[in-house]
């Protein structure tokens, strides 16, 4: 991802005015793992994708927190990609697609 | 990696500064933040320089989605400076990928359409609602994404490096013009 934007602002932990969750998950929920969630969506590392909107796309996607999407955010840019949803393949197949509209570069997956 | 996040924030700014004085010729002149939360809308203060410039490269992209984007190829024949746009759903899963792109690739075109649209559409607007902000942010990226594939470009490129008055330089200003923009619009909707 592209650093030219900050990582970390202070004001993304406020209500953002134009980023209400379209779905609201909870991400801690170890349920997602669950053998009812086999598919798991990735998120990959790309130079080109800006840090701020990449954080604003996982909380506008799935509803998570600032702390949690910086996290996510964070983990993409260090280590190649991160796992940013878990579900069937139908719910996984429609969470890649939103990510691809919003530019990122997202596949899916058997969570073995 | 390995720069200050506000600094990186104040280069494209300071970039962006700079390239306006290129264009306008206003010496001195330091750009202030393009776009301002308003209640629910987000203002935008655009130079006519920076909508014509908007308006041509939005065009350019719309035609190039409807002239090379086969549909239902499975990214055969896809114009390499698309492919950003049109990644695959499954990597190590050719089969289950096709059907993916055979079912999906004419939607996500749909919708990449539509917001190019509204995006061209709003460009003279004052200021813009929630579904605008956000065509506009998919629309700006889309611009990066396709820019910067065909510049090859790596997370290490220095916009402070480019010399404003190269034409050979400008599809690299252009983008990181974009990236500027972009910043700025997402630390608005999120003030």
């Amino acid at each position: 991802m592209s650093p030219n934007a900050p990582t970390v602002s202070p004001r993304l932990a406020q209500a953002p005015a134009v980023a209400e969750p379209e779905v609201v998950r909870d991400p801690t929920s170890e349920d997602e793992h669950s053998t009812d969630s086999p598919w798991v969506v990735l998120v990959w590392n790309d130079p080109i994708n800006l840090m701020s909107y990449v954080v604003y796309v996982f909380q506008k996607l799935f509803g998570y927190s600032e702390a949690k999407a910086t996290q996510l955010m964070l983990d993409v840019h260090h280590k190649g990609r991160a796992a940013v949803a878990w579900g069937t393949r139908e719910q996984a197949e429609l969470d890649v697609f939103r990510l691809h509209e919003y530019g990122l570069w997202a596949t899916m997956q058997k969570d073995d | 990696m390995g720069h200050d996040a506000e600094g990186r924030l104040s280069y494209g700014r300071v970039f962006a500064g700079s390239w306006r004085r290129s264009r306008d010729g206003e010496s001195g002149h330091v750009t202030g933040t393009r776009f301002g939360a308003r209640g629910s809308l987000v203002s935008v203060h655009l130079a006519d320089w920076e909508r014509r410039l908007l308006t041509e490269l939005v065009g350019e992209l719309r035609s190039n989605l409807l002239d090379h984007t086969p549909a239902r190829d499975g990214g055969d024949g896809l114009d390499p400076s698309l492919r950003r746009l049109f990644p695959p759903a499954y990597l190590a899963d050719p089969d289950r990928d096709a059907e993916y792109q055979r079912l999906m690739r004419d939607d996500l075109l749909a919708e990449r359409l539509e917001h190019l649209d509204l995006l061209d559409g709003t460009l003279a607007a004052d200021h813009l609602d929630d579904a605008q902000v956000i065509a506009w942010m998919q629309g700006l990226n889309e611009l990066r994404l396709v820019l910067g594939t065909q510049l090859d470009i790596s997370e290490e490129e220095d916009p402070t490096d480019l010399d404003p008055h190269d034409p050979a330089q400008r599809p690299r200003l252009r983008y990181h013009y974009l990236g500027g923009l972009l910043a700025e619009l997402i630390d608005a909707t999120t003030t």
